[in-house]
């Protein structure tokens, strides 16, 4: 009877241990929505744009959620991915963020030149900061 | 009077069609595929950064590493963290001279450019063949490449060797708005 419940759990186990390891391996990015902000970044507020200068300072931040609010400069699409630009009132500073899948409509509602809050997953800089799977918050 | 205008039309219309000297793209597509036996790997990048200079014939591409996105959050992790040490080399590059350019040429036509390609901090001359289209306003630089995993010293454990292909197919897309400094 013991052996039995011992060769039962081991099976029950061993299935568990299989199914986790499949969903391991196959686990999808996780949405935005899903993850919380490290910081919040203004892109108006002349302090925080002096400080965006120095990118190598934010390198802590590489593949945390950020929230950076700013004007909408620019929406490129490409291959139904959409792109956008955000910039301080003065242009002086600008973040690339593109979009996540389940946002391209949302998008449509902005305009160039309007405000917006978006939240992404930063990922370095070229000339600028890079934030993908963004959200319009 | 009549003579001097039409000779500055025309003057004017040269300086318009005449491409400018720079051209520049924050949104280029590279795409990496790979061949393995269990599942093939592809990922993309719509962010490389690339600066055309119609002038010197040259193209110069960064590429953060980061910015590749896969299906699969594992394949990212592992190709960041183990193949591509991407905290220790954040970024691929490309410098390169279109061979028989001619910028002024509308339309496309296929050219080599050979530069040096940096990966891992580990730079290689390659000669990449690629389209490339002008139509006045804007140039697209198409093609693709391959390049050899043992020559970027990119480390895949023993036990995926046999499963995993040697080489990498890379395609890019890069399309060029005109680029004032």
């Amino acid at each position: 009877m013991k052996k039995t419940i011992i060769i039962l759990v081991l099976i029950i186990v061993s299935i568990g241990g299989v199914f986790w390891f499949f969903s391991y391996i196959n686990s999808k990015i996780i949405p935005t929505q899903k993850i919380k902000s490290t910081i919040s970044i203004k892109l108006n507020n002349d302090n925080e744009n002096a400080s965006l200068k120095d990118l190598k300072k934010f390198d802590y931040l590489i593949e945390h959620a950020i929230q950076v609010k700013g004007t909408l400069k620019e929406v490129k699409v490409h291959n139904n991915e959409y792109t956008v630009i955000i910039s301080s009132k003065n242009n002086d500073v600008n973040i690339i963020c593109k979009l996540q899948e389940d946002q391209k409509e949302k998008i449509k509602e902005f305009n160039v030149g309007n405000d917006i809050i978006l939240k992404g997953v930063y990922k370095g800089y070229l000339i600028e900061m890079i934030l993908l799977n963004c959200i319009i918050i | 009077m009549k003579k001097t205008l039409l000779l500055f039309l025309i003057a004017l219309s040269f300086g318009f069609t005449k491409p400018k000297k720079q051209y520049l793209t924050r949104n280029g597509e590279v795409i990496f595929f790979s061949y393995a036996s269990a599942e093939n790997i592809k990922a993309k990048n719509n962010q490389a950064l690339s600066l055309l200079d119609v002038k010197e014939e040259k193209v110069a591409v960064n590429i953060l590493m980061r910015a590749f996105e896969f299906e699969k959050s594992l394949m990212q992790e592992h190709f960041n963290d183990s193949y591509i040490e991407s905290d220790i080399y954040p970024r691929a590059t490309f410098e390169g001279t279109i061979l028989n350019f001619n910028p002024e040429l509308r339309g496309k036509r296929t050219r080599y450019i050979k530069g040096a390609f940096t990966l891992r901090g580990i730079t290689n001359t390659i000669k990449i063949k690629a389209d490339i289209d002008y139509d006045g306003y804007q140039y697209i630089i198409t093609g693709e490449t391959s390049i050899d995993v043992k020559d970027y010293k990119i480390k895949i454990p023993q036990i995926l060797s046999s499963k995993i292909a040697k080489t990498v197919k890379i395609t890019f897309n890069f399309k060029y708005d005109s680029y004032e400094k």
